[in-house]
């Protein structure tokens, strides 16, 4: 090649990433060489969505082994890994939604999630319609949830952070709360006298 | 419905939650949920269960045959004579639609020894098998009924009933309705009005078309081809308010030399050309009306009927 003609750089999949899909996905399974539980877990927490973690981590190791199958090796690992998560966290949000409409009944492995049966105490044959529900949430009342309840971070600093004030923030905890289970009262405290964002001075 | 038991101490929590919020969160059972929600480096993970995982390989190999199959019918759809606007992903941007191309046949040369024979749908690695050498755009609707069968998504529902012919304009409607209601995305809601009202104009219900349209760009007030069409019936009804509304949108939304508008021409002078002149006289006369009133790309979209 001469002048400016650039030669596609040649890519390959690591090692771990070749051969049969079943041989692929037996090695995500047993080694976890892309690290997928770990990724998994913070991508639920990136994007508030309440999937149980094992369950995201088994349906991205088995979409790692198809995909590569399937594709060209990709120029960032890392992102193509991440893609292959999302994908796998949709489709089990659209699998549990059909199934849902359909009034399937819950399997064993949609039954098991201790974060909602024994953290929020959740009746186990209601957490597929409860997940359900708090993903139509709208983004920030998942926020709120995962940020308060789930990170366990600080009211000034979520409400710093955030792009509401204290009685927004308030209400989209309890909004979340609601669709869990939970009855609350509506608000009446006016809670922004309580805390104010940073820099916010008083009225 | 009954009020779930709650644990006394939780209770607590969430009254204060509610009342006192300069104590409450601080008191969050936090280390214990985080835990639960999948921290790496807790004992949490359970060991893998063999049984279940193969469950997800399965239902994996499933959907990625339903994926490869609507892919599939998307081409199939594009490659139809009839001129439609350029495929965009929900964000936008454009789609380059022969190396979309050339990834799916390359992803279908590979199918044979990966085990997509525990999709449990022979019928349909055969049909994507014989797609691949006859590139048959009459298959759309075919390619897409297979890969709703295999999964019913939403947008596989959605793919299947606008590929559907023409002569099936009104099971069409009725599937894409219960698309428009019950979808998740936003995109893809905005996606069946816009097909509901396409098929209600080759009926010839354009009031009702305007209603769908109006519903596809509060779903996504951002998409140029809504508003397109939205003001081209808006001149037809002779609303002036609702095209003027539109046109100041399209105006924000694409400069006048934005090759949408050359696409949206296209579409609509095909339109034109199959639609009676009680149809095309409103909106020629209102166009006469109101032209000068309209910014750049609105008289270039009106070009279409000159």
């Amino acid at each position: 090649m001469r002048g400016d003609a650039r030669v596609p750089e040649r890519r390959y999949w690591p090692n771990f990433l070749r051969g049969e899909p079943q041989e692929i996905h037996a090695r995500m399974l047993e080694n976890d060489p892309l690290r997928l539980r770990e990724r998994c877990a913070v991508r639920l927490r990136e994007r508030w969505l309440l999937i149980e973690p094992d369950r995201a981590f088994l349906r991205a190791a088995a979409r790692v082994a198809l995909s590569v199958a399937l594709e060209d090796p990709p120029a960032d690992l890392e992102l193509w890994a991440l893609e292959r998560i999302d994908q796998a966290l949709e489709q089990i949000l659209e699998a549990d939604r059909q199934a849902e409409l359909a009034g399937d009944p819950l399997d064993e492995e949609q039954r098991m999630f201790p974060l909602l049966t024994d953290g929020l105490l959740v009746d186990r044959e209601r957490v597929r319609a409860v997940g359900l529900a708090f993903h139509a949430l709208d983004e920030l009342a998942r926020r709120a949830f995962f940020e308060l309840m789930i990170e366990g971070r600080e009211v000034q600093e979520v409400l710093d952070s955030g792009p509401w004030d204290a009685n927004q923030l308030h209400d989209r905890l309890t909004s979340a709360l609601r669709v869990l289970g939970f009855v609350l009262p509506v608000r009446t405290r006016n809670f922004t006298d309580v805390y104010r964002k940073a820099g916010q001075k008083a009225p | 419905m009954s009020t779930p038991e709650i644990d006394p101490e939780l209770h607590g929590l969430l009254d204060e939650v509610v009342h006192d919020p300069r104590s409450a969160l601080r008191r969050t059972p936090r280390r214990a949920l985080l835990e639960w929600f999948g921290n790496p480096t807790s004992a949490h993970a359970r060991p893998v269960d063999a049984t279940t995982a193969e469950r997800h390989l399965v239902a994996v190999y499933r959907e990625s045959l339903a994926e490869l199959l609507l892919k599939a019918s998307w081409l199939a759809f594009h490659e139809q004579p009839v001129p439609r606007m350029a495929p965009r992903r929900p964000d936008g941007t454009a789609v380059d639609v022969e190396r979309e191309s050339r990834a799916l046949w390359r992803a279908v040369d590979r199918i044979p020894g990966l085990g997509y024979e525990r999709a449990g749908r022979p019928e349909a690695i055969a049909m994507l098998v014989s797609q691949r050498s006859a590139r048959d755009p009459g298959q759309a609707s075919a390619l897409a009924e297979l890969a709703v069968a295999l999964v019913p998504s939403d947008f596989g529902q959605l793919r299947l009933a606008v590929a559907l012919p023409d002569s099936e304009s009104r099971t069409a409607i009725l599937a894409l309705q219960r698309v428009a209601h019950e979808a998740r995305a936003s995109y893809i809601r905005k996606d069946a009005h816009n097909a509901i009202a396409q098929r209600m104009v080759g009926q010839g219900w354009l009031h009702l078309a305007r209603g769908e349209y109006s519903l596809a760009v509060m779903e996504s007030p951002q998409s140029v081809d809504t508003r397109f069409w939205s003001f081209n019936l808006a001149c037809w009804a002779g609303d002036m308010a609702m095209a003027r509304e539109q046109g100041d949108a399209i105006q924000h939304l694409c400069a006048a030399d934005d090759e949408r508008i050359q696409q949206a021409v296209e579409v609509l002078k095909f339109w034109s050309r199959s639609s009676p002149a009680s149809i095309l006289r409103p909106i020629v006369s209102n166009w006469a009306r109101w032209g000068a009133e309209f910014p750049e790309p609105c008289v270039r979209l009106m070009k279409a009927y000159s």
